[in-house]
């Protein structure tokens, strides 16, 4: 059995125990944490608007995005036209162009949302769509991400992720290409 | 590892071989220097940098005294969030493993996301070995793999390889434009041709960044997308872990994902920052938990804490050494400062000289974001060379001299006026020639007419 012999040698070997640190939240506070947001996402070539500035959802996605066929989305103010009852397996998604999900949660130090499996619907969809939008609210934003994991729960959801930005990659002498194998862009929309 | 293997790894010698192209090897410390420059910006942006510092080494710490407890919390949680979870004491075990469940889908293709584990294990070449393919998801990975390398940087696998190589290699093999080398241009082909792979693949595997005890789920970081990408397109889905990768709690993922991407590369975090707790609805969930050498290098007390290691690479991007040597001078998956005190441990014989590949000038413990002491513990690994026998002659011969002349202040004194006569003397085909391989790049310096001694007692006279 691995498990025993594993388990038997770090006994034997392991260090002296030591006290488990009790970590601080480092919370500053400051009152513009969805300008800090904003920031940290842009910074990460993520776009930011406010949902305020747009009128016409159909009419955005449109513009936003032209010769968009395909659009899933799981936020009810924004007209999707794929029906997630009809999809039997992740791959159905790969024609998938455009996603909206909502957002549980962002975070100001660097510009990332948090969203479960709940909020997208199906695990791979904030990844397989060509392009994310993400709906967050002003108020869901916290300061770092020691406060982030004062928010969620991970034991009440099977699958949940940070993103900060597109897919990207500097792979090929560290040139900085977007749109590696995930979105090839990603934008939140700040709400109230 | 295989104790087995013990040719030794010259590490001098493959530094030497990399020099010799003079523009490429000062390409190559120009890029690994910009990763360091980022990793500088990025941590000057948070004024609580050494409290996170000081923090991830006691939680990691705190791991490493009590592990066995934490690996048994971490399966049972695990196991009750309907995870297999499967146990392997070396590398070919965690083969044997991943093999066993591809054959229960009897699939031919694996699609994987970076792993320094499985490249360590040489996961690749037992699946190939089996008929199996493995494709290699994150785009530096799938270049090396492509070209039949293994990684020579932890986190920028093919920063050693240029564009105008990426080029003609997607050309040969993805039927890229002849001489395109525009990396916008070759990412998007790898792009085409991945997904491709995601859709046609059965299972996915990943390695894993942090293994929570507290709530038995996985962390996996990447930029890039692609260990999500397989992971969810398929219904089975594997994650390998080294017994190392245990945080205690959710809420030290505060501390470690602030910490890992500024050191790597100066982004605030990866872009992706996955969780993985539960199997999807219908699909499988394996976690592979893998020792491969790692217990018996806990009890050593002098080098167990590079245990603490979570693979941000700083480290070597930090080496004056690495960055002039390559990542293949180390002979190892992981190579610079931090592969040069794990792997001693794994294999004396083979990896005796990478201690030596330093100049102790600590770069790499002021970087640490787990503050590992590493240029103390390659200094202590040169005495365990010494105790052992393992030192080679050309290092042996001049050192037992010098600690027979330093001990005896006679004896300094003696060869000190010998040698400041000598040397004016000498011609150089004597002073610098094979037997000094000091002198190789150098010349000896010109040697004053008196020590400071002498010069001393002429003053007080």
């Amino acid at each position: 059995m691995s498990k025993s012999e594993i388990l038997d040698r770090i006994k034997r070997n392991k260090p002296q125990p030591s006290t488990l640190p009790v970590v601080p939240d480092f919370a500053t506070s400051p009152d513009n944490l969805d300008q800090l947001f904003a920031g940290a996402l842009r910074a990460s070539k993520g776009y930011c608007f406010s949902l305020d500035s747009i009128e016409d959802p159909e009419v955005w996605l449109k513009r936003q995005f032209p010769g968009t066929r395909n659009i899933a989305s799981a936020v009810k103010d924004f007209p999707g036209n794929v029906a997630f009852e009809e999809i039997n397996k992740p791959s159905d998604l790969r024609m998938i162009d455009v996603a909206i999900t909502h957002a549980q949660l962002g975070v100001a130090e660097n510009g990332t949302v948090w969203v479960d499996e709940k909020a997208a619907v199906v695990r791979i969809l904030p990844f397989i769509t060509q392009h994310l939008v993400v709906v967050l609210k002003k108020q869901d934003i916290v300061e770092n991400m020691h406060l982030a994991y004062q928010q969620i729960s991970l034991s009440d959801t099977g699958f949940g992720v940070f993103i900060g930005g597109p897919s990207k990659t500097a792979d090929i002498e560290q040139s900085l290409v977007v749109g590696a194998q995930g979105a090839r862009s990603h934008t939140v929309l700040l709400s109230g | 590892m295989k104790q087995t293997d013990t040719v030794k790894v010259d590490h001098a010698r493959k530094a030497r071989d990399f020099i010799a192209d003079k523009e490429r090897t000062d390409w190559h410390n120009g890029a690994i220097t910009y990763l360091r420059e980022k990793r500088d910006l990025g941590v000057g942006g948070v004024p609580e940098w050494e409290d996170l510092r000081n923090l991830a080494s006691q939680i990691k710490t705190n791991v490493l005294g009590n592990l066995d407890d934490y690996l048994e919390e971490f399966e049972k949680n695990a196991l009750a969030n309907g995870v297999k979870v499967h146990w392997a004491s070396d590398g070919d075990e965690h083969n044997r493993i991943v093999h066993d469940i591809l054959k229960r889908y009897d699939t031919k293709m694996v699609v994987k996301s970076k792993s320094m584990l499985t490249e360590e294990c040489h996961l690749n070449q037992y699946l190939e070995s089996n008929n199996i393919e493995v494709v290699d998801t994150d785009l530096g990975e799938r270049i090396i793999q492509m070209r039949h390398e293994g990684p020579s940087h932890i986190v920028a696998p093919a920063i050693h390889i240029r564009k105008e190589e990426v080029g003609q290699l997607f050309h040969e093999q993805l039927n890229t434009d002849e001489g395109a080398a525009d990396p916008q241009y070759l990412t998007e082909a790898a792009r085409q041709h991945l997904r491709q792979k995601f859709l046609e693949a059965d299972v996915a595997l990943t390695g894993v960044n942090f293994a929570i005890a507290e709530t038995g789920g996985v962390v996996v970081c990447t930029n890039e997308g692609n260990a999500d990408m397989g992971v969810h397109m398929v219904p089975c889905q594997i994650h390998s872990m080294g017994i190392e990768k245990i945080i205690p709690r959710a809420g030290d993922l505060g501390v470690f994902t602030r910490l890992l991407a500024r050191s790597a590369t100066g982004q605030p975090i990866t872009i992706y920052t996955s969780h993985h707790q539960k199997p999807k609805p219908g699909g499988e969930m394996h976690i592979i938990i893998v020792d491969n050498g790692r217990s018996a290098h806990l009890g050593r007390d002098d080098f167990y804490t590079a245990l603490k290691c979570i693979r941000c690479g700083a480290c070597m991007n930090s080496c004056p050494v690495y960055r002039r040597s390559g990542g293949y001078s180390y002979g190892h998956t992981v190579p610079g400062p931090i592969g040069s005190i794990l792997t001693p441990g794994f294999n004396l014989k083979k990896f005796k000289e990478l201690p030596f590949a330093s100049t102790l000038c600590g770069a790499c413990s002021d970087v640490c974001p787990v503050k590992i002491n590493i240029h103390e513990q390659l200094y202590k690994w040169r005495q365990v060379v010494g105790e052992k026998g393992e030192l080679e002659k050309s290092k042996a011969m001049p050192l037992h001299w010098a600690g027979k002349i330093l001990s005896s202040h006679k004896k300094y004194q003696i060869v000190g006026r010998l040698a400041r006569k000598a040397l004016r003397f000498l011609p150089g085909a004597i002073t610098s020639n094979r037997f000094n391989p000091w002198s190789r790049q150098r010349e000896l310096p010109k040697p004053p007419r008196q020590s400071f001694g002498e010069w001393y007692k002429q003053q007080n006279k």
